[in-house]
């Protein structure tokens, strides 16, 4: 498949963080990471970018944020983890909603002609 | 001071205390930790040894030069940390500090044993043909170049300072994953911090969009927090100075509110007298003791931790803790005598002007100490040069 440029798609990252973190609460590499596995590494955005579109989540109250308590000997510096909130849920399910509906409705009209 | 240890770390301090077994030492010295760092192999401190041909050969050779085999193997107990080693450890604490690590890495160790330069290590390196300034360079570099990216996307920001030290600590903490990832494959640090930067996106195409995701009273409070916060990189008096000026300017509005509003309310008596000659005194002697306290916190400050170009230093913050005592004393006796007209109280007023300057000293303390490492790695960031030409590739636009 050819690769997608990153701003056709920019619009619908908050969507696409939102859905990863359903799955359970992460750090923005691991959030990156579970975009990458679902494919989102055929969209050439820059990593740097995932954390602005966080920090409007956080600010809009659909995510929370926090630094995580236990190092395990890790090096590197300490990692902020990410959960879902209701208002996200709830913010979730929208874009889930207006997603299907817009893929219904264009999918009519760009199907080909029978 | 935060002494906990990476994994990597803790395995040099067990390879170091295997080796000075070895030698049938009853001591670890610096000597058994550098054998330590370049033994473990892996890590930042052992990459940079390596590049500057330091073998664990050349190493035990040229220790066992400088240093006998102990008459027998010691017991089995733990064996104790040499002064030196110890100190070399602090060092290595100190280090992880200013480059915003919360644990102490293996290359950390290297900058400590480096800054014992008296050490065994030293000495070992030194015979070795290195020079100790080189090393910290080369330690330095990859983690400045990592943090050179990170403030290109954060500086710009107008947020305050609290909210844009979350960003530096998160994005950098990303940054550094990352360019660990790319060396691990590469083992080429400077191509992994080229691929890793290249990964991270354009640091100011993100300080556009870090600016865009903030709230309006993140906007508000950076507006009120420049006006009294430290702009780098003024000097401490050139600070102290605008903070006096400040000041000033606050008090003298103050005063003329004051006046307006209670004359217009209350009208004239003799208390609004008192309250004119206190604001009068505040006016004229805040800005001096604002400017007096700035100075004297942080110099004491710095003292204390060592900082910017201070030697560490107890006798200094008892100094400096001395003076602004005397400068809370100062302050509370003026503002006593403008209140009454003259300065010949009776006792009871002396306890709570003692008890003014104690406070004043104490807090200052407090702050230094608890603050103090938060400040300066403020500072050491808000100093970074992020000007284009120096040596950064700039990644394509996101």
């Amino acid at each position: 498949m050819e690769p997608i440029h990153g701003d056709k798609l920019r619009g619908h990252l908050e969507t696409l963080v939102l859905a990863t973190l359903e799955r359970g609460e992460a750090h923005g590499l691991e959030i990156l990471h579970r975009l990458e596995v679902g494919g989102y590494g055929l969209l050439r955005l820059k990593e740097g970018s995932l954390y602005p579109a966080l920090y409007r989540l956080e600010a809009a109250g659909q995510i929370a944020g926090a630094w995580e308590t236990g190092r395990h000997g890790r090096r590197g510096a300490r990692r902020r983890i990410y959960r879902l909130t209701t208002k996200g849920r709830r913010s979730l399910e929208r874009g889930r909603g207006e997603w299907q509906s817009f893929v219904a409705t264009l999918g009519g009209i760009l199907a080909a002609p029978a | 001071m935060s002494m906990i240890m990476s994994d990597q770390a803790r395995r040099v301090m067990t390879l170091a205390g295997k080796e000075a077994r070895r030698l049938r030492h009853d001591y670890v010295g610096t000597e058994h930790i550098l054998f330590g760092l370049v033994e473990e192999g892996a890590g930042l401190g052992a990459d940079v040894l390596e590049t500057f041909g330091v073998t664990s050969t050349k190493m035990r050779a040229e220790v066992e030069r400088l240093i006998a085999r102990g008459p027998a193997a010691p017991g089995p107990r733990e064996l104790p940390l040499t002064p030196r080693a110890r100190q070399a450890l602090a060092f290595a604490a100190d280090e992880a500090r200013l480059v915003s690590e919360p644990l102490v890495g293996a290359e950390h160790l290297l900058l400590g044993l480096v800054r014992e330069h008296e050490g065994v290590a030293g000495q070992v390196l030194r015979n070795l043909g290195l020079k100790l300034e080189a090393v910290r360079e080369a330690v330095l570099k990859i983690r400045v170049l990592q943090m050179t990216i990170v403030e290109r996307a954060v500086r710009p920001v107008r947020a305050t300072t609290p909210r844009k030290r979350k960003m530096r600590e998160e994005l950098l903490a990303h940054l550094s994953a990352i360019y660990d990832e790319e060396q691990a494959e590469r083992n080429d640090p400077a191509a992994a911090v080229r691929a890793a930067a290249e990964r991270f996106g354009d640091p100011t195409a993100l300080a556009r969009e870090l600016d865009r995701s903030l709230s309006w009273s993140e906007r508000v409070g950076y507006v009120a927090e420049r006006w009294f916060a430290w702009r780098a990189p003024e000097s401490v008096l050139r600070y102290a100075w605008r903070l006096a000026a400040n000041t000033l300017v606050v008090m003298v509005s103050a005063f003329f509110l004051t006046l307006v509003v209670t004359l217009a309310s209350v009208g004239w008596n003799h208390d609004i007298w008192t309250l004119l000659q206190v604001l009068a005194a505040l006016l004229a002697f805040a800005p001096p003791v604002v400017f007096l306290w700035t100075v004297g916190y942080l110099r004491m400050r710095d003292a204390m931790w060592g900082a910017f170009g201070s030697r560490r230093s107890l006798g200094r913050v008892w100094a400096w803790s001395a003076l602004l005592a005397l400068g809370g004393w100062g302050f509370a006796i003026a503002l006593a005598a403008a209140a009454d007209g003259d300065i010949s109280k009776p006792a009871e007023l002396w306890p709570s002007i003692a008890v003014a300057g104690f406070a004043a000293a104490a807090c200052s303390l407090l702050a230094a100490r608890y603050s103090g490492p938060m400040e300066i790695r403020d500072a050491i960031w808000a100093l970074l040069d992020v000007s284009a030409a120096n040596g950064l590739n700039d990644s394509e636009p996101a």
